[in-house]
C-alpha cells in the first residue's frame, strides 16, 4: 500500500518519547513504536493526533524540565 | 570518383508517404545528422568480379525505384521524391592498406566503416543510395553498402540481399548484359504504396482508426483528456535541448532459462512474448523517472499490402502504446491492458504515425524532445540466413552504431542462437553504467513479472537484497559524538574563556571582542530571566542586522529560552500572523541600550546552563500549504550537532573571518552567526543596506578579509555579475536552492573553495554536503553526502529504498531533526515518520522527516536534486508554498480563486505566475499591490493573467499544467493583436497561408496553432521568398511566435551574393 494512496489505512502509533505518528496498518511497526489504538484513513489519524498531543514536548525533557522545576 | 547527376527531366515525380516526409523534415533540420542512416557490411571471400557486382548494384536500382529517387522540395515548400530515369549509383573502389598485422587490418575496416556511415547524404541532390568496396587482400573485400532509411527499412535489408545476390549470379553468367535487364521489373513500387496510403486517408477505414488511436492515446488512467506527458528519465548529463545523434549500445543475453520463462509465461497470459518485455521495460522507465503516464513507441514492419512484400522502401509504420501505471496495479493487469491495445491497434490496420500526431493535443514541440514518445522498443525476429555466391563466401560484418534516434530504446532480437537484448541510448545524457545497471534490472523485473504477475508494478523485485541493504548503508553520515558540551552556548562561552580579546564581531563601524560580546549577552540574558524567559519560552528578535542581534539570540539562549525571527523587513501583516501563532512571551524590537538601562550592572556572569539538551533552541516560521506559515521548532541537541558537523566540513578558527549576508528569518543565517563565535573566528554581518548591493559586499569581503562566505546562488550571482574581483582561497558554501552548474564554474573561476549545501529547515539548516572540485556533467551541482549524524534515504512511494540511479524522494533522519511544528501536532505527525532503518538496539522509536525533495544517486554515489514531489518551491532560496499565495489573492474581494505557478524563465530563475479566477473586471494592478501588503517580495507573483474560468483535471482539481500553456494578461495581449512593424505584418500574411487560418495574434504560438514541422518548412521557404533570407529550421523552430519571428528576420542581413547565386540556382531547378 502506498504512501499516498487514499485507500490506505493507518494506524495511530507512539515511541518512547510520547511522539505521535502514523503508519500503514498492512505493514509491520518499526522498533520502539506501539500502536495506540486508533486507525483509519489518514485524514482519521491525523486528526486522532491533533486532538491528543497536546505536550508536544519529548517526553525525557518533561521529565527533565519537572524535575528541575521541582529541585 | 566524379559523375555527372542528371540535370533535366522531365523526372516522374510523386509524393512522399507520410513517414518519409516525417525524415525528409528531421534531415531538413540536421542536415549533417546520420542518425537515419543504414549501413551494411558484407564480407566477401574469393574471386569477386567487380564489373558484375557494379551490375548488380545498378541493376537494384533499375528494379526498386526508389533507390534512384532523390528528394527536393517544390516550389511551394514541400518534398516529393524525384524518380530519376537512370541509376547513378557507381561502386566506389579502395584498397585498404597500411595495416601491418590482422588486428591492424580489422580495425581499419571497422574504421573505414565508420566513416561511411558517419557521411550524409544530401537529400534533395541526389539518390541516398552508395556502395563502397574496400579490397583487403587477394581474395578478400568489404563491400559497404549504405542507405538512408527514407529509401529502406529493416524488413527491406532481406530484400536488398536476396535481389543482390540474384542479381550478381546473373550478371557473372551473362556478363555484358544491360543492367536495366538483369533484374525483373518489380510488380509495384513504393509510389504505389504512397498513392495507396493517400487514398486510404480519404476512406472511412483510416479515418475512423485514426480517430480510435487518437481516443486511446488522449486518455490518462482517470480517463480524462490529458497531453502525454514527456518521459523524464533521470539522465547523468542535462538535456540542453542541443542533443546530439551520438548514441551507443549496452548489449545482454536473456539466459535461456528466462527466455522460456518468458515463452511460456506469455502463453499462459494469452499474450505474446512481445507484450511481457514491453511491460518489464514500462515497468523499468515507470520505476526510474517516478512517472506514471508516458508513452512507448513500437515499430511495426507495416507492410500490410502482400503487392509490398519484395518493394524496398520505407514501410515501417510507429505504433503507440500508451502506459497509464494506476497505483496498485498488477503486473498482470498491466500486461492485460497492453495486450488490449495490442489488439485494437491489429484490428484497425495501420494509421500513419503522422497523421495520428496531428489529432493529438499539441503538446510544445520546440522543446528539443521527440514528440509524443521518448523510447521505444523493438521487438524481432532474426532471419539472417546464409549467404552464398558462385566462387564467393558472404559474412555479414557487424557494425557498431554510434547514433541513437531516442535517448533510450529497447532492441530485443530472437534467434536460432538465443534471445539477445540491446539497449541504445545517447549519450550525451547517459553513462554506460547508468545503462548497463538499468539492463541488470530489466532482467530481473522481467523474472520477477514472469514469477508474480499478482504484485504490483511499483513493488515488484528490481533488484538484489544485497544490494538494497548496501544503498541503506550507504546514505548515513559520518558518526560524531556530541553531547552537553556541544551546546552552542557552552562552546561559545568557553571561546570567551579562551580568548577574550579576540573579536568576534564586526558590522559598520561597530566592532565587538569575545568577552563584550558574552558580557553584554549575560546582562541581557539575566534580564530576561526576571521577566520570566526560561526553557521552551519564545522571544521574539526583530532587531535590525546587527551586533545587538547577535547579542540577543546568545542572551536568549543562555537564559534557557528559543528565540523567534521576526524580520523588521517583512510586511507588518505576516509578521503579525507569526507573531499571533506563536505567542513569544515578548519581542525584542529596540536597542539594547535601551532595554538594559534599567538592568542591574555587575550581572556579566555567565547564567548557569540550561537543564535539557532537548530544550527548544529557536523556532523559524516557514511558508505553510494552508495559507499559514508552520513554526519548526529546533532543538539545543541539533543546533550542537549542525555545528559540529559544520566545523568538520568547513573548519574555522581564531583569524577566520565570516561574512553574514543571510536574513535571520531564514535559518541558514545560524550557520553565519554562529559557527564563527563556536569556532573563534569572527562574524562580520552585513548591514541591511549592503544585503543586495554587490559592490558594497565586494567591498565588505576586502575590508574585512573575508575567507568564509555563505549565500543562496541567486546571491552568489548577484555577487559574481556585480564585481570582476576573484578571492582565491575563500570557502564559499552554497545553498537554499539547487545550484546550476554554470554558476558553480563561475565561482570556482573566482578561486572560491566550494561546498554546495542542502538541507530543509526540518532537518536543522543543513543535511548533505557537496565539495565542489570540479565539475561534472549536470546541468545542478550534485547535494552529496549526509552530514555527521545523518542519515539520507532514498524512497519511492512504498517508502522502499530505490536502486542507485533511480528516482526516488529523500527521507532525512539523524541528529538533526527538528522536534516538528510548533503547536502543529497532525501537520508533525504527517511530515515526521516511524522510521524502519533505525538500528532496533535500545532505540526508542526515531523518525523520519519526509522531504518531498525528488533526488537520485549517481553512479560517483553523491546525491542528485531533481525537484519537488509537490508544487512546493523555492524562489531565490525561500521556500515558498502557492497555497499561501493563493489564500491572499482570494481575500481580496474581487478574487473568487487564485492559482499560483512556478515559471522557470532561465537557470535558477523561478518566478511565479498567478492565475486569477475574477468576473468583474480585475486590474492586476491592484491584484499586486494586494499581494504586496501581505508578502514578502519574493513571494508576489511576477505574471498576472485575470481569466473566466480555470482548466479542471479529471479529479476536479485545476489543471496546473494546463493553466502554465495560458499566454499572460489575455486582455493585454489582445491589444498587442496586430503587427507592430511592417515585418510582422509580411510575415503574418505568410503564416496565414500557411497556417490556413487568420485568427491568432503576434504571441500565439505556431504550433499550438495547429503548426507542424512540414508547415513550418513550407513557412521557411515562403520566408526566404518574401524576404530573401535563409533561416535555419531550427532557428524557427525556436521562435515559434510572428513576433519572435519577425525579429530574428529583422535581425538577420540579406544572403551574400553567392548564397543569393546558389539561392536562385536552387529556386530554377525546382521551378
Amino acid at each position: 500500500m502506498s504512501w499516498d494512496d487514499p485507500n490506505t489505512r493507518f494506524v495511530v502509533v507512539v515511541n518512547g518519547e510520547e511522539q505521535y505518528s502514523i503508519w500503514p496498518e498492512s505493514r509491520a511497526l518499526p522498533a520502539g513504536w506501539r500502536e495506540v489504538g486508533a486507525s483509519g484513513t489518514r485524514e482519521a489519524c491525523l486528526s486522532h493526533i491533533e486532538q491528543v498531543w497536546t505536550d508536544m514536548r519529548p517526553l525525557s525533557l518533561r521529565h527533565a524540565l519537572d524535575g528541575a522545576s521541582a529541585g | 570518383m566524379t559523375f555527372e547527376l542528371p540535370q533535366n527531366g522531365p523526372f516522374a515525380r510523386s509524393p512522399l508517404s507520410f513517414a518519409q516526409e516525417r525524415l525528409w523534415i528531421l534531415h531538413r533540420l540536421a542536415p549533417q545528422d546520420t542518425s537515419y542512416n543504414l549501413t551494411r557490411a558484407f564480407r566477401l571471400r574469393g574471386t569477386l568480379d567487380k564489373a558484375a557486382l557494379q551490375a548488380a548494384l545498378t541493376a537494384l536500382a533499375w528494379r526498386h525505384e526508389l533507390l534512384r529517387s532523390r528528394f527536393p522540395a517544390t516550389e511551394n515548400g514541400t518534398p516529393c521524391q524525384e524518380v530519376l530515369d537512370r541509376p547513378v549509383l557507381h561502386l566506389q573502389c579502395e584498397r585498404l592498406d597500411g595495416g601491418q598485422g590482422f588486428d591492424d587490418n580489422e580495425a581499419g575496416i571497422a574504421r573505414r566503416i565508420d566513416a561511411e556511415a558517419a557521411r550524409p547524404f544530401d537529400l534533395a541532390a541526389e539518390p541516398p543510395y552508395r556502395a563502397l568496396l574496400l579490397d583487403i587482400a587477394q581474395d578478400e573485400a568489404v563491400l559497404v553498402l549504405s542507405m538512408h532509411h527514407i529509401v529502406s527499412d529493416g524488413a527491406s535489408n532481406a530484400i536488398l540481399v536476396r535481389d543482390l545476390l540474384d542479381a550478381y549470379r546473373t550478371a557473372v553468367a551473362a556478363p555484358g548484359r544491360d543492367a536495366a535487364e538483369v533484374l525483373p521489373p518489380a510488380v509495384a513500387q513504393y509510389a504505389d504504396y504512397v498513392k495507396a496510403q493517400r487514398d486510404a486517408l480519404g476512406s472511412g477505414r483510416v479515418s475512423q482508426a485514426l480517430d480510435r488511436a487518437a481516443d486511446r492515446l488522449d486518455k490518462n488512467a482517470a480517463d480524462a483528456r490529458t497531453v502525454i506527458p514527456v518521459l523524464e528519465i533521470p539522465v547523468d548529463r542535462p538535456r540542453d535541448g542541443q542533443r546530439t545523434s551520438a548514441g551507443d549500445r549496452v548489449n545482454f543475453p536473456l539466459s535461456a532459462e528466462l527466455a522460456e520463462g518468458v515463452k511460456i509465461f506469455a502463453r499462459s497470459e494469452g499474450c505474446t512474448p512481445f507484450i511481457v518485455l514491453l511491460a518489464a521495460w514500462a515497468i523499468l522507465l515507470g520505476r526510474w523517472s517516478g512517472q506514471d503516464d508516458f508513452a512507448i513507441g513500437v515499430p511495426n514492419a507495416g507492410r500490410g499490402d502482400e503487392d509490398f512484400e519484395d518493394v524496398v522502401g520505407f514501410f515501417v509504420e510507429t505504433e503507440v502504446y500508451r502506459l497509464r501505471l494506476r497505483t496498485g496495479m498488477t503486473g498482470r493487469e498491466l500486461i492485460q491492458a497492453l495486450r488490449a491495445d495490442a489488439r485494437a491497434m491489429l484490428d484497425d490496420g495501420p494509421v500513419p504515425f503522422e497523421r495520428l500526431l496531428e489529432r493529438l493535443p499539441a503538446a510544445d514541440r520546440s522543446n528539443g524532445r521527440t514528440p509524443v514518445f521518448q523510447t521505444m522498443v523493438n521487438v524481432q525476429m532474426d532471419a539472417n540466413a546464409a549467404l552464398s555466391l558462385p566462387g564467393l563466401a558472404v559474412e555479414l560484418v557487424s557494425i557498431p552504431e554510434h547514433t541513437a534516434k531516442f535517448e533510450l530504446s529497447l532492441d530485443v532480437t530472437y534467434s536460432a542462437s538465443g534471445v539477445r537484448c540491446s539497449i541504445e541510448y545517447a549519450t550525451d545524457l547517459f553513462d554506460r553504467t547508468t545503462i548497463e545497471a538499468m539492463g541488470a534490472q530489466f532482467r530481473v523485473l522481467l523474472a520477477s513479472i514472469t514469477a508474480e504477475a499478482g504484485r504490483a508494478w511499483d513493488v515488484l523485485p528490481m533488484w538484489e537484497a544485497a544490494d538494497r541493504h548496501v544503498a541503506l548503508v550507504g546514505g548515513a553520515g559520518p558518526e560524531v559524538s556530541v553531547d552537553g558540551s556541544h551546546d552552542m552556548i557552552a562552546m561559545f562561552e568557553g571561546m570567551v574563556a579562551r580568548q577574550p580579546d579576540a573579536l568576534a564581531a564586526v558590522c559598520g563601524d561597530e566592532s565587538i571582542s569575545y568577552a563584550a560580546l558574552n558580557a553584554r549577552a549575560n546582562r541581557l540574558a539575566h534580564a530576561l530571566r526576571k521577566v520570566g524567559v526560561a526553557a521552551e519560552r519564545l522571544v521574539g528578535v526583530a532587531l535590525p542586522r546587527g551586533l545587538d542581534m547577535i547579542a540577543a539570540l546568545l542572551a536568549i539562549g543562555k537564559a534557557g529560552g528559543a528565540y523567534l525571527p521576526l524580520d523588521p523587513a517583512q510586511p507588518e501583516a505576516r509578521t503579525a500572523l507569526i507573531r499571533s501563532h506563536a505567542k513569544p512571551l515578548l519581542t525584542i524590537d529596540s536597542p539594547l541600550d535601551r532595554l538594559l538601562g534599567d538592568a542591574a550592572e555587575g550581572e556579566e556572569e555567565n547564567p548557569a546552563r540550561p537543564a535539557d539538551k532537548r530544550q527548544l533552541a529557536y523556532v523559524l516560521y516557514t511558508s505553510g500549504s494552508t495559507g499559514v506559515p508552520k513554526g519548526v521548532a529546533i532543538e539545543r541537541h541539533a543546533l550542537a550537532n549542525f555545528l559540529a558537523a559544520m566545523r568538520q566540513l568547513v573548519p574555522m578558527g581564531p583569524g577566520d573571518r565570516l561574512l553574514a549576508v543571510t536574513t535571520l528569518g531564514f535559518d541558514i543565517a545560524g550557520l553565519e552567526l554562529f559557527l564563527p563565535l563556536v569556532c573563534g573566528g569572527t562574524v562580520v554581518v552585513a548591514p541591511q543596506d549592503a544585503v543586495g548591493d554587490p559592490l558594497a559586499l565586494a567591498d565588505l569581503i576586502r575590508r574585512h578579509d573575508i575567507n568564509v562566505m555563505q549565500a543562496t546562488p541567486a546571491s552568489w550571482r548577484l555577487l559574481l555579475d556585480g564585481t570582476e574581483a576573484r578571492w582565491p582561497g575563500m570557502r564559499g558554501l552554497c545553498g537554499g536552492e539547487a545550484l546550476g552548474a554554470s554558476l558553480a564554474a563561475r565561482m570556482l573561476e573566482r578561486g572560491i573553495d566550494l561546498t554546495n549545501v542542502y538541507g530543509p529547515t526540518e532537518t536543522t539548516i543543513w543535511s548533505s554536503a557537496f565539495q565542489v572540485d570540479q565539475l561534472g556533467e549536470g546541468a545542478t551541482v550534485p547535494i552529496g553526502q549526509a552530514v555527521a549524524n545523518t542519515r539520507l534515504y532514498i524512497l519511492d512511494g512504498h517508502m522502499e529504498p530505490v536502486p542507485p540511479g533511480a528516482v526516488g524522494e529523500l527521507w532525512i533522519g539523524g541528529e538533526g531533526l527538528a522536534r516538528g511544528y510548533a503547536g502543529a501536532p497532525a501537520l508533525t505527525a504527517a511530515a515526521f515518520l516511524p522510521d524502519p532503518f533505525a538500528n532496533p538496539a535500545g532505540a526508542a522509536g526515531t523518525r523520519l522527516y519526509r522531504t518531498g525533495d525528488r533526488v537520485r544517486r549517481r553512479s560517483d554515489s553523491a546525491i542528485e536534486f531533481l525537484g519537488r514531489r509537490d508544487h512546493q518551491l523555492k524562489i531565490r532560496g525561500f521556500r515558498v508554498e502557492p497555497a499561501e499565495i493563493e489564500a491572499v489573492l482570494e481575500r481580496h474581494p474581487a478574487v473568487s480563486q487564485a492559482v499560483v505557478v512556478p515559471r522557470k524563465e532561465a537557470e535558477e530563475d523561478m518566478t511565479l505566475a498567478a492565475y486569477v479566477l475574477s468576473a468583474a473586471e480585475t486590474d492586476s494592478t491592484a491584484l499586486r499591490s494586494h499581494a504586496a501588503s501581505y508578502l514578502p517580495c519574493y513571494m508576489i507573483p511576477a505574471r498576472w493573467t485575470v481569466l473566466d474560468s480555470l482548466p479542471l483535471n479529471a479529479s476536479g482539481k485545476i489543471d496546473r499544467a494546463a493553466l502554465s500553456a495560458i499566454p499572460p494578461d489575455k486582455a493585454l495581449a489582445a491589444k498587442q493583436a496586430g503587427p507592430a512593424s511592417e515585418t510582422e505584418a509580411r510575415l503574418l500574411a505568410l503564416w496565414h497561408d500557411v497556417l490556413d487560418r487568420t485568427s491568432f495574434g503576434m504571441t500565439d504560438n505556431f504550433f499550438a496553432l495547429g503548426g507542424h514541422s512540414l508547415r513550418l518548412a513550407r513557412l521557411q521557404t515562403r520566408i526566404r521568398k518574401e524576404f530573401g533570407h535563409e533561416l535555419p529550421l531550427q532557428m524557427l523552430f525556436r521562435a515559434p511566435t510572428v513576433r519572435d519571428m519577425a525579429a530574428l528576420i529583422d535581425e538577420r542581413a540579406p544572403v551574400d551574393a553567392a548564397g543569393d547565386l546558389a539561392f536562385m540556382r536552387n529556386l530554377l531547378e525546382t521551378l
